[in-house]
Parts: structure tokens; sequence; C-alpha cells
């Protein structure tokens, strides 16, 4: 009989099954779990709340169920004997193959039935953030692909053992191993439980599906080939598994495929371009000595020019940099650092192919690429690259990194083009993206542009930096506007302009200018400069901000967070912080980084005496002061803290974690609630404003390089000592 | 079709010999009866001949090839009713064997099933759920699913167990109407059963053919072996005779013997099957 016939058959006897359809029933209610208390991904965002969590809780216990389900089908067959007959009509293998044909079936079945029933609440729920293709891609990547997995691990484990409660543990330590810790940051080990830390709405980003998609197959390669290894396991007449696998094995193509997909599925792994494959921790670059330093010379060159293609859909990245040393005769070996998904296509001096080394070290996600320049000649060195940008391995698996996205590209440093650390220049950069992305080079907008007519237009820059520091695209609008003298470009995803519109966020803006100019004095932007605040994608979590730019990631726009200011105070905090930090930051008055005091403490609080305004006391007191309070209070009864010396004896992993922990207690929260202290001591809000607003004045006597404000200027502004403002 | 089974012996991994030196041939058409002691290699050599399992020395062949090479001919032309079964509880009688049907690639699955439900006096239970079913109704499942799209070869283990005598009589009279152009095996205690229908019987006994011949053949082995005798209570049977049956009557008890000598005040009679079988298991255990 063939095969296909035997798979028809399989599949209509299991339609009567009732445990096939309570294991169904209870797979489509599964998703539910992802609304409430199996919450994997950022939640804050429409997409995570109501696309994410419910596929990856479906996905997880879906898969349990499956597999469940699986080996109990299998079982059953030997259990009751009905294999007697069955085997006396087909092959057990053939039977086996088309049984579990049927049942990954079902479970695609399923998956589209989970499709169509979540379909209307996620489109009611996300509106205009909905996406269709979207929704279904993460159902399909995810959900069924993981189902697919699990089937087949069950299917083998039980055929291998073909004992009921020894294939439970297999698949169980299987899984275990998915949610252990060894697991828990890796996009690649959780095969069960996928790893997809936040969507974002505004800027669809198909990175996470990517990996997604690249993990899944990398699983369904494994377990189809230990599927395949397991059919050969399969009991025939009445061996035991020695001999029924030696019998089995004289099917040559079984194993054959079964090593293939296995070892298919480890290339996959092995090769994977998402993340880089160098250290976990990040390198002092200061401790690692590539070229000897005495040999590198700064060099001047005459141009610098940066052509890149980007390739949303792809992710992919093709360019080509020209360094144009037609004055500099020097010669001598110079090397170049770019990421370390980019391969090197070709590199010419002078119209001639200079050869070159990529020596394969990896350092903080960047590669070196070396080679010599001859003397006594001039000419353009031209550099061309292709590839994927991939991920530092140390940032892993934080959402920090360079990637190229449907509608979002996020590129820095090496991962636009390579970079000479060693050559003087400002540079040029023309990038030919997808017409309705907006680019910004170093955190300015790139005006101009050429239309290709074939959909896409090439923007042209100047950069001050041989490199350009940061490049961003996305599909953004712009809306200008100022307050009192003070041009403000608010630049945001489009698909969120209902947002803004409804949530009237440039009013709120206003508010908090308003709030620092009338407390504080105006700001740096007063006349003909702007400043630019701008909304990014949740890939890059939080705020930052730099001269004349603020950024948040879009949580702080996002329909859940401004619909409900109530709910907490993280996401607004953001919002308001970043533009705090225009007054207090690298812009304004620039604070000494040290123990207790940076410009992170003043700009709390500034956020604080803003949301008390404009929220209420009880408002700033719950979601402020009492939560600065329990950090405080929390890390004073810290062991490592009150006894920093035990510190020193920890490994150098748990003490970098600690040191951090601490210095975000000390900026975030010790420190603000030090100024607040200080604002008791000083004789209230207004003494303490007059404070501030003299400090901020006095900006220009300060420099953050030679002369930063310290943590004692603020004491002596405010008449106070250390011991005044302790808060053990 | 024709099986010939060469010299074969099954020795499990347990160290226990099932079958030893089996020789036999069958060729269409065939209707042989097996019997043996419980523990003897009935099974065994039933299930070497349908693939299930494969035999420590010596060869099987179908049609002069050997079976595990033919393994899927063989089984697409093959009914079997093992001993003991399993069914799927969940499928109705007509879905299980619409099943079955489509497992062996039946053609006219429908007029098939008709046609085995109604040789099975199982049509009015065609939509009741394999669970509801009792023991004889589940065996009735087992042998129609056994008889589905008119195998070659049905190999028939313990068919009637379960069976009420008049399903009893009623099924052996199908399996003899099918051996017509078939190779039928049939494994049984019944005896009788054998001596009704089956052209051929094979008496197994410790992994060993004993006998194989037509019944005839091997009731004429035991003439002037069998003997009637009418004994009081409380007497033993005489040494080197077996017991074939005890019959109250007016006078004591009437006993039918069966031995090698009989004692002198036995009558000889002309012997059954059962005798027969008897007689043959009881000369093999007297040689042990």
């Amino acid at each position: 009989m063939r095969l296909i016939s035997l798979y028809r058959v399989e599949f209509k006897r299991l339609v009567f099954s009732k445990v096939l359809w309570i294991i169904m029933a209870l797979c489509l209610c599964a998703p539910l779990l992802g609304y409430s208390v199996f919450a994997m991904s950022f939640s804050e965002v429409m997409s995570g709340k109501y696309i994410a969590n419910p596929v990856l809780a479906g996905t997880t216990i879906g898969a349990v169920l499956w597999a469940v389900f699986t080996v109990i089908e299998s079982d059953r067959l030997h259990r009751t004997g009905t294999d007697v007959i069955t085997d006396s009509i087909g092959s057990p293998i053939r039977l086996c193959i088309a049984r579990t044909a049927a049942i990954l079936t079902f479970s695609m079945l399923t998956t589209f039935l989970c499709i169509l029933i979540y379909l209307p609440y996620t489109a009611d729920k996300l509106e205009y953030l909905f996406s269709l293709s979207f929704y279904i891609e993460n159902f399909l990547v995810f959900m069924m692909f993981t189902w697919f997995v699990s089937i087949l691990f069950a299917e083998a484990f039980y055929q291998i053992t073909r004992r009921i409660e020894i294939a439970a543990m297999l698949y169980a330590a299987l899984s275990y191993f998915s949610f252990s810790k060894f697991a828990s940051d890796d996009y690649f080990m959780r095969w069960v439980n996928p790893l997809v830390i936040a969507y974002s709405d505004g800027f669809p980003s198909i990175w996470p599906l990517r990996v997604g998609v690249y993990t899944r197959m990398i699983w369904f390669l494994l377990a189809a080939g230990v599927w395949l290894f397991a059919l050969l396991c399969i009991r025939r007449y009445q061996k035991n598994l020695v001999c029924s696998f030696i019998r089995g094995f004289k099917k040559l193509y079984i194993p054959v495929l079964s090593a293939v997909f296995i070892l298919m599925g480890a290339l996959l792994w092995i090769k994977q371009p998402f993340v880089d494959h160098g250290a976990e921790e990040y390198i002092d670059e200061g401790e690692v000595v590539v070229v000897d330093e005495e040999e590198g010379e700064f060099i001047e060159a005459d141009s610098i020019k940066h052509s890149l293609v980007l390739e949303p859909l792809t992710g992919r990245l093709s360019g080509k940099s020209e360094y144009d040393y037609s004055h500099y005769t020097g010669g001598g070996e110079r090397k170049m650092m770019i990421n370390t998904g980019y391969k090197i296509a070709s590199v010419t001096y002078a119209g001639e192919a200079l050869p070159f080394k990529m020596p394969g070290d990896i350092i903080n996600g960047e590669q070196s690429v070396l080679f010599t320049l001859p003397k006594g000649k001039g000419g353009v060195l031209t550099i061309e690259f292709e590839g994927f940008p991939a991920m530092a391995r140390y940032q892993y698996p934080y959402l920090v990194y360079d990637s190229i996205d449907k509608e979002y590209i996020s590129l820095s440093n090496a991962c636009i083009a390579p970079g000479d650390l060693e050559t003087l220049g400002k540079s040029t950069i023309s990038v030919t993206l997808p017409e309705k992305l907006i680019p910004f080079l170093d955190y300015e907008p790139m005006n101009d542009f050429v239309d290709n007519h074939d959909g896409t237009r090439t923007w042209t820059a100047e950069s001050d930096l041989t490199c350009p520091m940061s490049f961003r695209a996305g599909d953004y609008k712009t809306e200008k506007f100022s307050v009192g003298d003070m041009g403000i470009d608010f630049v945001y995803g489009k698909k969120y302009e209902k947002t803004v519109k409804d949530n009237n966020v440039e009013q709120a803006i206003i508010d908090v200018f308003d709030y620092c100019i009338k407390h504080y004095g105006k700001s740096s932007y007063a006349g003909d400069k702007r400043l630019t605040l701008q909304q990014i994608s949740i890939m890059a979590m939080g705020g930052h901000a730099w001269e004349g730019y603020s950024e948040w990631f879009e949580v702080v726009l996002s329909p859940e967070t401004l619909s409900d200011l109530r709910k907490g105070a993280n996401a607004t905090e953001v919002f308001i912080h970043e533009m705090v930090h225009q007054w207090w930051g690298s812009y304004g008055l620039e604070c000494k980084e040290e123990e207790l005091w940076s410009t992170e403490g003043l700009t709390a609080y500034s956020t604080y005496r803003i949301a008390k305004e404009k929220y209420g006391e009880l408002y700033a007191k719950k979601y402020y002061l009492d939560i600065w309070k329990e950090a405080v209070d929390r890390q004073n009864r810290e062991f490592y803290y009150r006894y920093p010396k035990y510190l020193k004896k920890l490994p150098k992993k748990y003490r970098a974690t600690l040191n951090e922990q601490n210095e975000g207690t000390n900026w975030y929260c010790r420190m603000p609630l030090m100024i607040k202290k200080a604002e008791e001591l000083v004789g209230g809000e207004e003494k303490m404003d007059e404070i501030l607003r003299s400090m901020y004045e006095k900006r220009s006597e300060y420099d953050s390089y030679s002369n930063p404000f310290t943590y004692q200027d603020f004491l002596d502004a405010c008449g106070l000592t250390e011991e005044d403002l302790n808060l053990e | 079709m024709k099986i010939e089974v060469n010299d074969i012996t099954m020795i499990y991994p347990s160290g226990k010999k099932a079958l030893q030196d089996i020789t036999l041939q069958a060729e269409t058409p065939n209707f042989i009866g097996i019997l043996g002691p419980n523990g003897a290699g009935k099974t065994t050599l039933m299930k070497l001949l349908i693939a299930g399992m494969v035999p420590t020395k010596g060869k099987i062949l179908l049609d002069g090839k050997p079976l595990i090479s033919q393994e899927k001919r063989l089984k697409s032309r093959l009914g079997y009713l093992p001993q003991s079964f399993g069914l799927y509880d969940e499928l109705t009688v007509w879905q299980f064997l619409d099943y079955m049907a489509a497992l062996k690639g039946v053609k006219d699955k429908n007029k098939a099933i008709d046609f085995v439900l109604g040789q099975t006096n199982m049509s009015e239970l065609r939509k009741m759920k394999i669970y509801s079913l009792s023991g004889g109704q589940r065996q009735r499942v087992g042998i129609a699913q056994a008889l589905l799209g008119n195998p070659e070869l049905i190999i028939l283990d313990e068919p009637t167990v379960g069976l009420d005598p008049e399903e009893r009589v009623k099924f052996r009279n199908i399996f003899s109407e099918m051996a017509q152009n078939k190779i039928i095996l049939l494994s049984t205690h019944i005896v009788e059963d054998v001596q009704a229908v089956c052209n051929r019987v094979l008496v197994i006994y410790s992994g060993s053919i004993l006998f194989d011949g037509t019944p005839s053949a091997l009731i004429s082995q035991t003439e002037g072996h069998v003997g009637l005798y009418v004994s009081q209570p409380g007497e033993d049977i005489p040494q080197g005779c077996e017991a074939v049956s005890k019959v109250n009557v007016a006078d004591g008890i009437q006993c039918r013997i069966v031995g090698d000598k009989l004692p002198s005040f036995a009558k000889g009679v002309e012997p059954t099957l059962e005798d027969a079988y008897l007689y043959c298991i009881r000369r093999e255990e007297g040689k042990e």
C-alpha cells in the first residue's frame, strides 16, 4: 500500500479519536494563558501582548500536549495488541510514518484553527497596528513548527525506548533543558519555549521572526533526524532494540537521511549568522593588542565615501567604502574593523587588488581586516563588503543590536562600514533604501536624496567621522513645533500617528519642556538650533539622550502605555526622563559619574517633580518615592553592599552583575532620594528649584572632561554635607 | 500459492526452544488444522508464517522465494487472526473494518465489508462501538477483519474461542467453504472442528511435528489402540493407557481409553480424530 494511502487511512482513523479532539481543544485554549500568566514576551507593546504572548503560550503548552498525545497513540497500539493485526497487514515502519504524518497534519490544522479563532480579538485590540501577515507568520513559525518538533521527538523517544514512562522522561529532560538557565538567554537552545523578547508595533520587526524561522528550522531538522533514526529502532520480528536496529539499518536510505538531517541542523546551528562567535563578555580593547600600536599611525584621508545598499526583506547589506589616500604615500600596515557578519568581497588600492587578511579575531562583535598599503604610492583604497549584520555575543540576548528589518533599520559603527580608527577625516555616506524609509545619520535627519524610480531612494549626507556612529531609518513622520523659542522635531513611527494624536503627545512634550524652562531656565536649543525627539523601535530598550537628541523606545508611545498613565510610571518616566536630559546631561549640566552621583539622579528627581505636578502627590509618591525607598532599603539590606570586601571574593561574572545592579540603584533611586532629602533640608521644593536653577545657569563653568559638576559641588550649592544626606 | 517451511528452528532470546527442525509444505487449496497442547509451538509457527518473527534456523519460502523478501507480497494476500489482539475501541464495527479494508487496500470496500459482516453475522452490530461489544462479538470482528478482501492465505489462531457452539459450527463451515481456493491454517484445541473441515492435520508437540497428513491417516494409525470398558468408582485407568472420556452408565463408569497395549477386558472400538490426537501425544509422552 502506498504511503500516501496509509497516511489517509491513519488520518481518517484519528478523526474518531476522542483524545485527539480533547488535545486539539486544549491547544486552542492554551493561547489564552498568554494574556495573563504565561507572558514570555514584553507585554507593554501591543504586538507582544496580543500576538507574541498568546502564540508563545500556545506553542509551549501545545507542544507538550501534542507530545503526550503522540506517545499515548503509539503506545496504545502496542499495549492493546492492535499492532499484532496491523503489523500483519503493513510494515510497522510505514505505519509509524503514516501515523506521525497524520498527527503532524492535525497539529497543523489546530494551528490554522488557532489563527482563525484569535484573529477577530487580536485585530480588534491592535486596530491600526494590526498586520495580518505578521499575525499569521507568528503562528506558523513558532506554534506550528514547535509542535512539529515536539511530535517528532516524542514519537522518536517512544520508538527508541518502547516504554511510555522512559519516553516521557526523555521528553521532559529535553524540555527542562529548554527551560533551564543554560538556555534561558539563548535563541537557539530554546526549542520548546522560543525566545521572543519583544515585538515592535511601530516598526515591524521581522528580526525575531527571522531568528524564529532559523531556530525552528534547526530543531525541525534535528528532530526529523532523530525521528528517522528512531524508525530504525521500531521493533520488528519480535526482536529487541539492537537486533531491530541492525535489521532496520539495511534500509540504507533511512540512516543516510537521518544523518543528513542531523548534520544539516548542526551545521545551521554552528554557522548561524545572527550572533557572532566571540566572547560572551565585553572585551576591554585596551587589553587586546592586535596590531603593534607603534607601527600604526594616524593618517589623513582626502575624502572618505561609504555607499550602501540595504535589502530590508533579506536583512542584508552590500557596500563599498572608498578611502582616498592620494596624498598619502607612507604605506604601512592598516587595520579596519567590520561587523562579523560581513564578508569582504575585494580590497583594491590605486586600482590594483590588495591582499588582505581576516584573522578571525572577534572583539565585541567586530572583526579585523588587515592589509598593507604600499609605500610611495597614493591612491584610493576601495573595500567592497556584503553580509548580514550579526549581533555581538556580549550583548546577547539583549535587544540593542544592529539589524536591517522590514520597516526599521538600525546600524552602528562597524555595522555600517569598515572603519579605520587611525584615519582622520570626514566621510560621505550614500544609502539606497526603500522609498518609504526616512533615514537619520548620527542622530540627524538625512535631507538629500535621489529618487531611483524603482521604489528606492539614494540618500546622501556628511558625517564628521571616518565611519558614521549611527544610522537609523524607519517609516517615520516628523512633527515640527516650538516651545517658546525652542524648535523641536518630534519624529515617530507613522503607525503611531493615531496614538500620538489621540493622546495629545505633542502637548505632553510641550508641558515637560515648559516645566524645565520655567524651573531651570532655557535649554541651549533656544534660537536657531533644533532639538530632535525620536521614537525608536523597542528593539533598543529604554531611552537615550545626546546633544540635541533624545530618543525613547516605542513603548513610551504605545497605546497600552498612553491609555492608562495611572498604571505605572515606567514607560512614562522614560518619556519625560529623556527629555529632561537636555537639561541634566551632556548638553546641559554634565555631572561627574561617581558611585553615588551622575546626571541620572538629577534627571530622575526632575522627572518625579514633573509627575507630581501633572498627576498629583499621591501618584508621585506611589510610583517614584515609594519605589526608590524600596530599592534603597533592599540595597541597604544586601550583604555584599554592606560588606563590599566580600564582593571581591565572588566570581567575576557575579561581581559584575552586582556592581551593575548597585550602580543602577545608586543613580536611579538612591541619588534622587538624597536630592529629595536635600530638598527637605534646604527648605522645600521652591528652594531646591532655585538651587537647581542656579546650578544649571552655571553650566558653562563646568566641562564634562576636565571639570565636571561633582557631588561635592551639589552639596556646596545646598550648603549640606555628605552625612546630612546619608540614607542608611 | 505455495508455502514451504524447510527445517526451521525457533529459539527465543530467553533460550526457550519453541520449534525444532520443522518442515512442511502447503499449496492452494489446503485447509490445515494444527493441533497441539498449550506451549507446543502452534502460535510460534503461525507468527513465523506471517513474517511476524524470523526463524533462528531454516527457511520459509513463499512461492519459492524467501518469505522475508516477499513480506510485502505475503501481507497483501494474508488474513490473520491472532490468538489475542486489540481493536480500536473508539471506532464502530463498520469504521474499524473500513480502516482495516483501507489498510489492506481492498477494492470496493463497502461491498467487501458488507460481505464479511454478513458472514460473521455482524450486520446489525455495524454501528456499535467496539468498546461496547462482548468477548464473542469482538472475536467475530477479529474474524471479519481476517476474512476482509478475500485473502489467499488465512491464518486463524484459535478463532472459535468465546463463540457459542452454534456460531462455532457456522464459522467452521464458512472456513470450509472459503478453503476452495486458499490455504487456511487453523490452530485450535477443538479436535472436532479439525475433523469436520480440514483436509490435513498437523500435530505439534514440544516444537516438533508428530504427524502431518490427512485426518483419516491419523485415525488409521490409531486403529487397535482405542478401547471401551466399564469400571467402578475408585478404579484407576490401566497402566500405559489414557482416558479419552468417562461416562456414567447404569452399571458403572464407561471409560474410553487409548494406549499402545489395551487391557484384555477393554473392547476395541473405531477411533475418532480426538482419540488419534490423544494417542499421538500420549505415545510421544511415553517416549520421553
